[in-house]
């Protein structure tokens, strides 16, 4: 048997799971917060019996973070033991445009990844610190890193420009990277399971839906199009980020509230989107309960997130030329049965309608079919740490030959 | 990671004006814990209210969330003690712009800081090497130059200064704190002014004179000035920012030390100071601003006519 340790380093949080790539079970899961600080906090759950650890202490970065984990998961009693983990699996948010799928990580890919910290200065730094610190505790596994730009590496040169003018591409690589990417893989190969088909047969639309969201039109088993850009920040309303805006109105109110470049980044980013509409909150279950008792904010943040994403339905079946499947997942896509069902009204001209009887109970992690039209309607349980732990033990059976 | 073995997680400013302020929110908000000396309960009252409010300010213009604010806030303890700088390895200094109260103060914290601790001093005009004077060697190495530039959690730029005495341990760690808090660094040769300060205040002075020469309004200068600089701000309403008083201290110093005429301050200057006219942080300076601090368009509320009809140019 083989296990992964799946690590996803956040600035300030490392999670983590130990997966079976086979039978996809996950035996371990737990993570470290508030890295840094006094008291960070560590958790642990043990799949096969719910053993659980609770401890907190001082962790001041990232490599005492992963030294803590280490000790934990491979812990004889609350853990799995000394032999616990045969590879690791990196969550690695950009990849740029040299990584276009997973690879065995060594010196000259953390290079590059290191050179893509330009196209993502909140994320790459902390996922490659990461690296570097599981690296130097387990120099004889092999690691694997899986980016979420790489399932849209596909996308055609028509569907990554930007209409700007060429030189900045060229100079900065200005164009979409889209991510998510290995969520949307998931969803696309677990759609397939479930329907029976070869991933490559179906036209999907993949939408994830949680506190950041994106959608993504798949064909031929890749992704052709995908709503977030350049950055996380553009496509589908989020909890605080706006999605699409017109670029002039940021210019506009720069111009007229004499905010600079981190204001307006933070604007964008933490005070738009459900929140900054609602004034209310980020919060779908929130703007939900408060729309029930009357709230018109709320409902007007919830109709304008619904309006968005039936816009990119509409658009990516036109994409795809028709389609065969759609897909919820994510914390919002998996549980508000009220957004899947209001998103899809009216659609039957796209073969879409749903079954109320059968969307109702998909929450809680239940996958499964909530269509009554031609067109296949389902709920797929986030599957990112699964397909991260698949991904690294392909690359290293196809790479253990030359290492 | 830090580039240097000092402990930058908990740290002192000693001295909350609206420098000192600046400062301890921009260590909170990158999740450094900050010791906040001031004087006297009341000073200190007063800083932490004037940091509450500059926290609202900033919520309102979508800088900071709410959570962001409240655990910037978490990690701020006032004090009136010079002993909570015991311990700690990094110890700024921000109290008034006069040399002979920061020399008392510095020799009053190295009498309780430990031995490695590094002393940041916030200057625009005075000399480090001076200020250093009258401590032990092995202290002198440990005093350092940071000049943060108001407002300083929106100016991502501190210029660094070496005094003769500082050895170049204490500025690598300066500089690592500086890239900690996110500020690029200028490294900048011990002369009063500096680079910034200097070019700046001539810019603001001069500006201050060609409105009360009748020159061009209030309004013309400080459009004029933002369209040829391509700035977020003209020079009458960085003023404002800066505090006038300040702005008047400060030129009044270079006047001194460089002995140039462009650096005297202009009388519309003095005079507004003098009638309490502060800027944004009184409510009123070349304009006006409401209490979260948002410029105002001017009103027929003429208290002032003389200082009001100069400004407007009406």
């Amino acid at each position: 048997m083989v296990r992964v340790l799946v690590l996803n380093s956040g600035s300030s949080s490392v999670k983590y799971e130990v997966i079976d790539p086979e039978s996809t079970d996950t035996l371990l899961s737990g993570q470290v917060e508030r890295i840094g600080a006094g008291g960070a906090i560590l958790t642990q759950r043990r799949h096969s019996d719910g053993v659980r650890v609770k401890d907190s202490g001082s962790i001041l970065d990232h490599r005492d973070a992963i030294r803590a984990i280490l000790e934990l998961v491979k812990d004889e009693k609350k853990g799995l033991g000394g032999d616990a983990i045969d590879a690791v699996g990196h969550r690695v948010v950009h990849g740029g445009e040299a990584f276009t799928g997973s690879v065995r990580i060594d010196e000259r890919v953390t290079e590059e990844i290191r050179e893509c910290i330009e196209l993502a200065p909140l994320h790459n730094p902390h996922n490659l610190v990461g690296i570097e610190a599981a690296r130097d505790r387990l120099p004889d596994l092999p690691h694997v890193a899986v980016f979420d730009t790489a399932f849209h590496a596909t996308l055609s040169p028509h569907a990554f420009h930007y209409a700007l003018p060429y030189v900045l591409y060229r100079r900065y690589r200005i164009r979409r990277y889209g991510f998510h990417g290995t969520s949307h893989r998931h969803v696309l190969a677990r759609s397939a399971e479930l329907m029976e088909v070869a991933p490559d047969s179906l036209r999907l639309i993949s939408l994830h839906l949680g506190n950041g969201a994106s959608a993504c039109a798949i064909s031929g088993g890749r992704s052709v199009e995908t709503s977030m850009g350049f950055t996380p920040l553009e496509g589908l309303v989020m909890g605080t980020r706006s999605g699409d805006v017109d670029p002039a109105v940021i210019l506009h109110v720069m111009a007229r509230e004499e905010i600079g470049l981190s204001e307006a980044t933070s604007l964008l980013n933490k005070h738009s989107g459900l929140e900054g509409l609602s004034g209310i909150s980020g919060d779908m279950r929130d703007l939900l309960e408060e729309e029930e008792a009357g709230e018109a904010r709320a409902a007007l943040a919830l109709e304008v997130y619904i309006h968005r994403i039936r816009k990119y339905i509409g658009a990516y079946a036109a994409v795809l030329s028709g389609i065969d499947a759609l897909a919820f997942t994510g914390g919002i896509g998996e549980n508000a049965t009220t957004i899947r069902s209001r998103a899809l009204e009216a659609l039957e001209f796209l073969g879409i309608e749903v079954d109320p009887e059968k969307n109702d109970p998909l929450v809680g992690g239940e996958e499964g079919f909530f269509h009554a039209g031609p067109t296949a309607l389902l709920v797929i349980r986030s599957g990112e740490e699964i397909t991260i732990a698949r991904e690294t033990a392909r690359v290293v059976a196809e790479t253990s030959a030359d290492h | 990671m830090t580039g240097s073995d000092l402990d930058f997680d908990r740290v002192a400013v000693v001295g909350a004006g609206t420098a000192g302020r600046g400062i301890t929110r921009a260590l909170a908000q990158v999740g450094i814990e900050v010791r906040m000396i001031e004087r006297t309960e009341d000073s200190l009252a007063r800083a932490e209210r004037g940091l509450r409010e500059a926290m609202e300010r900033d919520l309102g213009r979508w800088a900071l969330t709410e959570s962001e604010r409240d655990a910037a806030l978490s990690r701020i303890e006032g004090t009136t003690d010079l002993d909570a700088v015991r311990g700690l390895d990094v110890i700024f200094e921000a109290v008034r712009e006069d040399p002979k109260e920061k020399r008392v103060l510095l020799a009053e914290l190295h009498r309780r800081a430990d031995d490695r601790a590094l002393f940041a001093l916030n200057t625009s005009t005075l000399s480090i090497s001076g200020l250093a004077e009258g401590l032990p060697e092995s202290r002198q190495r440990r005093v350092i130059g940071m000049h943060f530039l108001h407002p300083v959690t929106r100016i991502p730029l501190v210029e660094i200064v070496r005094s003769r005495y500082t050895d170049p341990e204490t500025e690598a760690a300066a500089r690592a704190l500086a890239s900690r808090m996110g500020k690029e660094v200028m490294e900048v040769a011990e002369y009063p002014g500096y680079l910034t300060t200097r070019l700046t205040l001539t810019l603001i002075n001069e500006a201050v004179h060609v409105v009360m020469e009748g020159v061009a309004t209030r309004d013309a200068v400080d459009r004029a000035m933002r369209l040829r600089m391509g700035t977020r701000l003209g020079p009458l309403a960085l003023a404002d920012e800066m505090g006038l008083d300040s702005v008047q201290r400060a030129l009044q110093s270079l006047w001194k030390e460089l002995g140039l005429s462009q650096f005297r301050p202009a009388p519309l200057l003095r005079r507004m100071v003098s009638e309490g006219w502060l800027g944004e942080k009184s409510g009123r300076g070349f304009y006006r601003y409401d209490e979260t601090g948002r410029r105002l368009p001017v009103d027929e509320d003429l208290a002032e006519p003389d200082l009001e009809r100069l400004l407007s140019g009406s």
